[in-house]
């Protein structure tokens, strides 16, 4: 009875399967011919499609870890958030001490998320915060949606290209009299408390949070739950091969399975390049236009790029940043075809065009302000220990509950 | 079964699958109801929200990407 019902669930994700294997062998293929010019750059494509197909096997969403507390009363992804960044920490500071292992010389590790703190970081993460929750999702959202078939994401990624030229355009405004001032500071550094201190205030904070959203969550009624699927034992070898699959390319991941991925995988692309940021890959094919028809001068897109780990650079259209954007994009829809939930999804609902692409247009402004969005600026910035990273989350938690005031009207 | 109530949220986008559901819950105390979505994340999230308001919650797959969240009311 069981290998009678297996192999009837097999058979139907049969076309799925081959289709999928198709577009891994192609994603395989495009790293062995970037690998011809860069091996970096081959890395980066493969580490992105994996974090492209982890997002959007868990689902995860960084923009309903922050809003869902407050529209729902629900940590669910929050948690899975945390777990990532717990475990990033870790990783983030030994290769950061291996790159700096003295921290008193005022040197700041190299391609760490490490940014200026202050009130363009604030007014990023409110507009970002408040964006995300009007899009639907944040910048990492939207491209894996992108990837599963979801056409308001084109609409909120053409709204983030835009909000990024008009932030692109008032650059040197915000450089000249507010960045520029702004002190950029380390954790490590402040009162020269060096890497073990820094790690068990990160560390210890991120542990509360948990804590303290979990109580949150009990407080809103909220249950845990386990939905589990009547599972069939697995005897004989094709039964268990199946189970594996199933676990992997079928079934959806938890939050905190996502977040430890995430968590890992931005581990190995620090290693291999640097932390993982998708804004800038936008903003790298944006910038190249607008500096070739003189809208913006290439002296503001390299002070952009001194001070952001995040956005674009001189290099040629394919980089490290734009490998991590497109490479997300790619991974997402490598899992949604082969767990065959791949769909073109169109709202009835003509007015969530607009609506994305609004909050997209605050994303896109918001991510130049703070020089990341919630991967870079966030994911990627509290475990390099910088401050701009925990100051950054706040006004996204902020942004974002005042997101949720406006969306209940929007219904 | 023939007047069953049925919510239909295939292609909003996020959060509205989850809003429009838990709206209806509130609303109309309805023993049965029946929600149609694309979304997936809404796997995730109907079912606590459903639970907390007394509902039983079953998953299941329809189409390619589309699936039916059957909610029936528990005394």
């Amino acid at each position: 009875m069981t290998t009678n019902t297996n192999e009837i669930q097999f058979s139907k994700h049969k076309k799925n399967l081959y289709t999928g294997s198709i577009l891994s062998f192609l994603s395989i293929l495009f790293s062995v011919l970037f690998s011809a010019s860069d091996a970096t750059l081959a890395s980066v494509w493969m580490l992105s499609n994996v974090t492209g197909f982890t997002l959007q096997r868990s689902r995860f969403c960084f923009a309903s870890g922050f809003r869902d507390l407050f529209l729902f009363g629900s940590g669910f992804t929050l948690k899975g958030i945390l777990t990532g960044l717990f475990i990033s920490t870790v990783g983030f500071s030994a290769i950061m001490h291996w790159l700096v292992p003295n921290t008193g010389l005022g040197m700041l590790p190299p391609e760490a998320h490490i940014f200026p703190v202050g009130l363009s970081t604030i007014t990023g993460g409110l507009i970002f915060g408040f964006g995300m929750v009007i899009a639907g999702g944040c910048v990492s959202g939207s491209l894996y949606r992108l990837g599963e078939g979801y056409v308001t994401s084109i609409s909120s990624i053409l709204g983030i290209s835009i909000g990024m030229i008009l932030a692109m355009m008032s650059w040197d405004w915000w450089n000249n009299n507010v960045i520029k001032y702004e002190p950029t500071l380390w954790l490590p550094q402040i009162q020269n408390i060096g890497y073990s201190w820094s790690i068990v205030i990160t560390t210890i904070t991120i542990s509360a949070l948990f804590l303290l959203v979990n109580y949150w969550e009990s407080k809103a009624g909220i249950i845990d739950t386990n939905i589990n699927e009547n599972q069939n034992p697995a005897y004989t070898f094709p039964e268990k091969i199946f189970h594996y699959f199933k676990s992997i390319f079928l079934k959806s991941y938890s939050p905190i399975l996502g977040g430890s991925i995430l968590g890992i995988l931005g581990i190995l692309m620090f290693i291999v390049k640097k932390p993982i940021g998708v804004t800038g890959g936008l903003s790298h094919v944006i910038a190249i236009p607008l500096t070739k028809t003189g809208l913006i001068s290439s002296e503001t897109v390299s002070s952009l790029n001194e001070l952001g780990g995040c956005t674009s650079s001189n290099e040629s259209l394919v980089n490290s940043s734009f490998m991590m954007t497109f490479g997300v994009i790619f991974g997402s829809f490598v899992a949604s075809i082969i767990s065959g939930e791949f769909k073109i999804r169109t709202p009835k609902n003509k007015n969530r065009y607009l609506q994305s692409g609004l909050g997209g247009i605050l994303m896109g402004y918001g991510a130049t302000l703070s020089l990341g969005c919630t991967i870079g600026a966030f994911f990627s910035s509290i475990p390099s220990l910088s401050l701009s990273g925990w100051v950054f989350a706040i006004a996204l938690g902020i942004g974002s509950f005042i997101g949720t005031k406006v969306i209940n009207r929007l219904i | 079964m023939e007047n069953e109530n049925i919510l239909d949220v295939r292609g909003e986008i996020c959060p509205y699958p989850m809003l429009k559901t838990n709206k209806e819950l509130d609303a109309v105390n309805s023993p049965e109801l029946k929600v149609l979505t694309d979304h997936s994340p809404a796997l995730m999230t109907i079912p606590p929200q459903a639970i907390k308001r007394g509902y039983a919650c079953e998953v299941e797959e329809t189409s390619q990407g589309e699936w039916t969240i059957k909610l029936t009311k528990q005394n």
